[in-house]
C-alpha cells in the first residue's frame, strides 16, 4: 500500500447485507451511489445530497452514515446494511408500527427514518418521546409532521 | 450535487499521508479527508474541487484515546464523535473531563455525522459555527501537527484563526488533540441552535480546572473562538460582586457582567446577534458556578 498512486477508479470489496461485492468505481462516487445505481438496491435513497435530510441513512459495520456523504472507495473491506437487508423483531416490529400508526405517506424518507429508528432502539431501547424527537431530528419528513413517525417508534420502545 | 473528478489515495499510516502530501505536484489540488462530513457536503455542491483526497479515516494510530503518564488524554485526530459521546462510564480520564466530552460530542449534528465526522476534521475545517475549535480552546488543549518538518504543537486557543484559517500549514496534517491532566471541577456548556443539530448560531463553554484564570469561550462567533477572562472586574464589578441574591438576580447579574465585558467586541451580525452570544455565554458561565 505503501505509495500506491492515487487513482481515479477504485477496486472495491464490500460485504452488503451478508453479501459479499466487488466492484470498480470511480473516486468520487458516493456509497448512495454505489449501492443504488451499482447494486441497484433502491431502498436507500437520494434526498438532498449534501447531509442533512437523512433518507440515504445505512448502516456502516453497524453504525448509522450518510450515505450520500460517505465515499464508497472510503468503504473498502466494509459492511453495509440498507433498508433492504435489515432483518430481525425489531424492524418487523417498526415496519408494522410503521404502517398502524400511518407514519409514512409519499415513503420517499421512510427508509432512512427506518434505519436511524433501527439504530436509536438498539442505543436506547427504552427511549422516550423527547429522546425520540431529538435523536431522529435528522430525518426530516415533507408529509407526515412527524406525529405518526414517533408514535410508531415510541410503540416499538420499551417502558 | 455530484463531486467533480477526483483521483484518491487512502493513507495506512500517518507518514504515508504526509509524504502524499509532499509528492502532490504543484497543479494538484491536494485535501485531506478523514470522515468528509464537511468536505463531503462541499465536494457534493463542488464548492470545492481538489484533484486529489488523501484519506487519513482509517490510519489505525489516529483512531485511538490514551490517557498519558501525567493524567492527560491524547484523542486521535480521527476519533469520530460517537466514540466520544459513547466514552464509557469507567474511563480513566481527570474528573470531569469525560463528562465534558461527551456532552459536547453528543450534540454535535446527528447520530449519523456524529458516527463518522471527527474531532480532528472538524477543527482542521474551522467552521466557525462547529462546536470544537471553542471548546478545545476552553479545555486548554494543544493540537498536535504532523508535516514534511516533523511534528509540532499549537494551543487550541490560538489554532483557529478565522473563517476556515488555522494554524496548519501547507504540507501539515492535524494528528492529535492532547487535553491537560487537571481536574475539572465545575463547567457549564450551552448552545442555541434554531433547529435540532444544525449549526449553532451561538454557543459557549466554561471550564474550571482550578488555579488557572477562569474564562468562557465563545463558539459561532463567524470568526476565530472568543474568550472573556473572569476573573476580573468590569465596570468595577468583579463575577463574584454580580453573582449574588435570587437565582433571577444572580443569572441578571451575570448578563449584564458578560455584556459588559463584551461591550468592545465587534460582533458579527446585528443587535440580535450580539445579544444572543451575551445571553449564551451568560447562561454557561452561570450554569458553571452553580456546579460546585
Amino acid at each position: 500500500m505503501m505509495n500506491a498512486p492515487a487513482e481515479v477508479l477504485i477496486d472495491l470489496q464490500l460485504t452488503v447485507n451478508g453479501k459479499d461485492a466487488q466492484m470498480r468505481v470511480e473516486a468520487r462516487t458516493s456509497l448512495c451511489d454505489l449501492l443504488r445505481d451499482g447494486l441497484h438496491l433502491t431502498g436507500t435513497h437520494a434526498g438532498c445530497e449534501h447531509g442533512v435530510c437523512g433518507a440515504c441513512t445505512v448502516l456502516l459495520d453497524g453504525q448509522p452514515v450518510r450515505a450520500c456523504i460517505t465515499l464508497a472507495a472510503a468503504c473498502d473491506g466494509l459492511a453495509v446494511t440498507t433498508v433492504e437487508g435489515l432483518s430481525g423483531a425489531l424492524i418487523d416490529r417498526l415496519r408494522t408500527a410503521f404502517k398502524a400508526e400511518h407514519a409514512l405517506q409519499c415513503g420517499y424518507c421512510t427508509p432512512g427514518m427506518l434505519v436511524s429508528a433501527v439504530d436509536l432502539l438498539e442505543r436506547k431501547p427504552a427511549a422516550g418521546e423527547d429522546e425520540i424527537r431529538r435523536d431522529m431530528s435528522g430525518n426530516l419528513c415533507r408529509c407526515t409532521g412527524y406525529v405518526g413517525i414517533v408514535r410508531a417508534i415510541r410503540s416499538c420502545a420499551r417502558g | 450535487m455530484k463531486p467533480a473528478p477526483f483521483s484518491y489515495r487512502r493513507a495506512t499510516s500517518l507518514d504515508e499521508a504526509v509524504a502524499a502530501l509532499a509528492s502532490a505536484s504543484a497543479d494538484d489540488d491536494v485535501r485531506v479527508i478523514a470522515g468528509g462530513q464537511s468536505l463531503g457536503p462541499m465536494l457534493n455542491l463542488r464548492l470545492v474541487r481538489p484533484t486529489l483526497l488523501v484519506d487519513i479515516h482509517r490510519i489505525e494510530g489516529l483512531r485511538t484515546i490514551d490517557v498519558l503518564a501525567d493524567g492527560g488524554v491524547r484523542i486521535g485526530a480521527c476519533v469520530t464523535h460517537a466514540m466520544l459521546e459513547d466514552l464509557p462510564s469507567d474511563t480513566l480520564m481527570p474528573p470531569g473531563l469525560a463528562d465534558v466530552l461527551r456532552h459536547v460530542a453528543g450534540g454535535i449534528a446527528y447520530r449519523a455525522i456524529r458516527c463518522r465526522g471527527t474531532i480532528g476534521g472538524s477543527l482542521a475545517h474551522a467552521d466557525p459555527a462547529a462546536d470544537w475549535p471553542s471548546a478545545l480552546a476552553a479545555l486548554g488543549a494543544t493540537i498536535e501537527l504532523a508535516g514534511p518538518a516533523g511534528r509540532r504543537s499549537v494551543p487550541a486557543r490560538t489554532f483557529c484563526r478565522g473563517l476556515f484559517d488555522t494554524a496548519l500549514e501547507p504540507g501539515e496534517i492535524l494528528a492529535a488533540i492532547v487535553l491537560p491532566g487537571s481536574a475539572i471541577r465545575r463547567w457549564g456548556h450551552r448552545k442555541h441552535c434554531r433547529k435540532v443539530g444544525e449549526f449553532a448560531h451561538a454557543l459557549a463553554l466554561c471550564v474550571d480546572r482550578g488555579g488557572e484564570g477562569l474564562e468562557v469561550w465563545l463558539g459561532a462567533t463567524g470568526g476565530a473562538p472568543v474568550a472573556i477572562a473572569l476573573d476580573r472586574a468590569v465596570n468595577g464589578r468583579s463575577l463574584i460582586d454580580v453573582s449574588v441574591g435570587s437565582e433571577a438576580q444572580r443569572r441578571a447579574g451575570v448578563r449584564g457582567y458578560i455584556a459588559a465585558a463584551l461591550s468592545d467586541w465587534i460582533a458579527p451580525g446585528d443587535a440580535y446577534a450580539r445579544h444572543l452570544h451575551a445571553q449564551v455565554a451568560a447562561e454557561a458561565v452561570t450554569d458553571t458556578l452553580a456546579n460546585r
